[in-house]
């Protein structure tokens, strides 16, 4: 549906290496201008230090990345004027007001208007007078979108973004995501939650320790790249010739009763069964959150 | 076993800095008096009697003087009367950190959550502050024995163990009231304000009373009053038992009390809540116009701070200045304290004013930046920074803007400490020249400059570690500054000193190059700071 649109952020072989395996190893990513692209990973995968990477917030050890064709280290504010972020862990401001941390904020970015934090803060509940110490933990997640969003960006990048929001405003959250995309905006989000971002994503990036392992978009994700297979066979399951069957993982037997994964092709799993009685045969699409655990199941490739 | 590992640990840095500060001041105190006091009876008894005189002046610092011709009454009077005012220091900030200070960073809840009962936590903060207050206690009244003997002027150990007694009882006391008032409050800074008020009081209660003022009624409510009782040392080795075993009740009363009102209250919360204001909700941003103007916009949020710090260090300035005349004239008829001054060329008012108020200022004013870095350090650990520098401006700007604010908020300080140190002089009858009291002032901008950089170059690279070089650099300089006179220590070891190269004030002519040097501390430290700040992971 982006076909044909500029990128508006990209990697390049970005690295980030910690040591001990910590980090994340050449990454390379391309998100066009004005897709909502979701960056899913289990923690310590990568994603929080992705997201640093792209701020400028921690320095590459290799590799770079470039927003809107600036590059994120030498043209750091440049990019910044451009982007409003949301970060994964909530700062703590102590005793300020919501009132008075968005103002100095604001006059740190410039040329936010009063109307649209009104609007935001007014959407997403947010009272402003009260002391951010005061804030649960769903209020300051909320504070700290009317900080993302205030300036109207033109990408936005949101480390967990819903973090402590109740479903009431998650769904504000949604909308206040869609209106971005309708007005053009580019969005990088992390998040564990699946549904989340198959409410709002165009494309996935799947992280798994520090690599990136897949990309795409929820259709081919969903459509292409997996079924869920169970086979109910009269006598013995063929084990061999199962195992043999390429793109078939996650083999899980239970008595005359064989469930897995298949990846590909379902021709070969067809004509490895083809000699036995079969009882039941059930084949649909996996969901997301299926997609998703499938890529942590085996040993990470990278070395 | 973890958990009081862990409280131990909390508390190890205040332990170490009192520790070190009692430690220091209570071996150096032995050898003075060797130094000063003569060798001869005779020459210690009029010595005594002279520095009884002095000790009158200084009771808003230290205890009645007993037997000041004796190195048992100097170490009771001298070496550990100090003791009393920096333990009450430290018993504020450590009991503030823990019954407020780790609540507000969330562990508290992490703890008790873990299954650690309440009375289990707040009993082994306390039990860790005993043992912390044992260890440090000792240390001074030890160093204070190894002093006299170096001299060979030794003291019974029982007595001095005594009087180590007396201070972990005032410890605890001190402590225990800090810590029940901490469950008043809802944050750190809120308890150290209060819990510090609260033995503010109590400690005037006790220089009312040294000063004989009829405040019998109420002068044993007073930790202080009740270890001043105690003179092991100089009264035959024994301690006033009802003093000290008062001292010890109200430790452990109060320590209850302060546990109990820890179960009971919820976390986060005060004892006693308020009724909320039903304030109107508002979802504009603040109309603050300094929260939008750069440099303003910190200073802005230091207010209060910045109005408290300029307050006290004038007052300290006035309060300086009202006895600074009586002083100098009860030291200057004391015939050791007269060589001892002359040789350190404070032998007028003006000279005195010049190193003892001025280094004292510029020891404040360091300690203002070491406070600032804190800030920067807090910042990033916090997560603060991380937002500010999602901000299109650049990263040096956040290092500019935090030096400026800094040097402002000096430049208010000592502005309104130098107007109150002319007042205080006019009104004292003591001439100062108010042109060179300026300049002076001025060049306390320096030293911050100095600290300020190294702070900042520090906070870009190790945050904690930062913050307590930059500390012993402060106590370190400023211990080498007032014991190089009197130990005719060389120059070049004086001159390690930071405060060395802002100078010796007023009566000198400035050194224009000592100056310059810290100029360019402070540049350097400044573009390293730059650099680092460049170079650095935020929030990683």
């Amino acid at each position: 549906m982006n076909a044909g649109k500029r990128t508006g952020l990209a990697t390049h072989a970005l690295t980030k290496d910690y040591g001990a395996h910590r980090g994340i190893f050449d990454l390379d990513l391309a998100v066009r201008e004005g897709e909502v692209f979701g960056f899913l990973g289990p923690n310590g995968a990568g994603k929080t230090t992705t997201i640093k990477l792209l701020m400028g917030m921690i320095h590459p050890t290799r590799g770079g990345a470039t927003v809107f064709g600036l590059d994120s280290e030498r043209d750091a504010v440049a990019v910044k004027r451009q982007v409003g972020y949301v970060p994964g862990e909530t700062p703590q401001f102590g005793g300020w007001r919501g009132s008075m941390i968005v103002a100095y904020v604001a006059d740190l970015r410039g040329g936010v208007s009063d109307a649209v934090v009104a609007s935001l803060a007014k959407r997403l509940d947010l009272d402003l007078g009260r002391r951010y110490r005061e804030y649960s933990h769903g209020n300051k997640q909320k504070l700290l979108l009317v900080l993302a969003f205030m300036h109207r960006p033109t990408l936005l990048i949101l480390d967990e973004p819903t973090g402590g929001l109740d479903p009431l405003h998650q769904q504000v959250f949604y909308e206040l995501i869609r209106e971005a995309r309708a007005g053009g905006t580019t969005v990088f989000l992390s998040s564990h939650v699946l549904s989340e971002v198959e409410h709002v994503c165009d494309r996935v990036g799947i992280v798994r320790e520090g690599t990136l392992v897949t990309v795409g978009t929820l259709a081919e994700l969903v459509g292409v790249r997996a079924r869920r297979v169970e086979v109910e066979f009269a006598g013995t399951p063929p084990l061999a010739r199962l195992a043999a069957v390429p793109g078939l993982e996650q083999l899980d037997v239970r008595g005359q009763r064989v469930r897995g994964l298949l990846r590909g092709d379902i021709a070969p799993l067809l004509s490895a069964i083809a000699s036995e009685r079969i009882l039941d045969l059930e084949s649909r699409e996996p969901s997301l959150e299926e997609i998703f655990l499938s890529y942590y199941a085996g040993p990470a490739k990278r070395e | 076993m973890t958990l009081l590992r862990i409280a131990l640990r909390l508390g190890r840095m205040g332990a170490i800095a009192t520790a070190a500060l009692g430690t220091v001041g209570a071996i150096a105190q032995p050898l003075a008096f060797a130094t000063l006091a003569g060798n001869t009876p005779a020459e210690r008894a009029v010595f005594g009697q002279q520095m009884e005189l002095l000790a009158l002046q200084l009771t808003y610092l230290l205890p009645l003087p007993h037997g000041l011709g004796t190195m048992a009454g100097w170490i009771e009077w001298r070496a550990l009367g100090f003791l009393e005012v920096v333990v009450g220091f430290w018993a504020v900030m450590a009991a503030s950190g823990a019954g407020r200070g780790d609540e507000e960073r969330g562990l508290v809840e992490h703890w008790l959550a873990q299954g650690v009962s309440r009375g289990r936590y707040i009993g082994l903060r306390i039990v860790a502050f005993a043992a912390l207050a044992m260890a440090a206690s000792t240390l001074a009244v030890g160093a204070a024995g190894v002093g006299a003997a170096i001299v060979n002027d030794g003291v019974p150990a029982g007595a001095l163990a005594l009087q180590g007694v007396a201070l972990v009882g005032l410890v605890l006391c001190c402590y225990a009231v800090a810590l029940l008032a901490a469950q008043f409050v809802t944050t750190r800074r809120g308890a150290i304000t209060l819990g510090g008020a609260v033995l503010l009081i109590l400690y005037l209660v006790n220089v009312v009373d040294r000063n004989g003022a009829e405040v019998a009624a109420i002068r044993s409510l007073s930790p202080f009053w009740l270890y001043d009782q105690n003179h092991p040392l100089t009264a035959g080795g024994v301690l006033d038992l009802s003093s000290t075993l008062g001292l010890f009740a109200a430790a452990a009363a109060i320590t209850v009390l302060a546990v109990v009102a820890f179960v009971r209250r919820d976390l986060g919360a005060p004892l006693v809540r308020r009724t909320p204001r039903d304030a109107r909700p508002t979802v504009r941003p603040a109309g603050n116009p300094l929260l939008r103007v750069p440099v303003l916009a910190i200073l802005d949020q230091q207010r209060v701070s910045l109005v408290a710090w300029t307050a006290v260090v004038a007052a300290l300035g006035l309060f300086f200045l009202s006895f600074t005349r009586t002083l100098v004239d009860a030291m200057l008829a004391t015939p050791s304290f007269r060589v001892y001054m002359e040789r350190a060329g404070i032998a007028t008012y003006t000279a005195f004013i010049g190193l003892s108020w001025f280094s004292a200022l510029v020891l404040l004013i360091s300690l203002y930046a070491i406070v600032q870095a804190n800030g920067w350090a807090a910042d990033d650990q916090e997560g603060r920074l991380e937002i500010f520098a999602a901000q299109p401006i650049s990263r040096a700007r956040i290092v500019v803007e935090r030096l400026a604010a800094l040097l402002i908020g000096a430049a208010v300080i000592v502005a309104a400490s130098s107007l109150a140190l002319l007042i205080g002089a006019a009104s004292a009858d003591i001439s100062l020249e108010a042109g060179r009291v300026v300049v002076r002032t001025a060049l306390t901008l320096l030293v911050a400059f100095a600290f300020g950089g190294l702070g900042a170059a520090g906070v870009g690279w190790r945050p904690r570690l930062t913050l307590r070089i930059l500390a012993a650099v402060a106590i370190v300089g400023y211990f080498v500054q007032e014991l190089a006179p009197l130990f005719q220590w060389p120059e070049w070891l004086a001159n390690l000193s930071v405060y060395a190269l802002y100078g010796n004030p007023v009566m000198t002519s400035i050194d224009w190059a000592r100056e310059a040097t810290l100029l360019a501390i402070g540049a350097a430290a400044s573009f390293a700071a730059l650099i680092a700040m460049q170079r650095r992971d935020i929030g990683a």
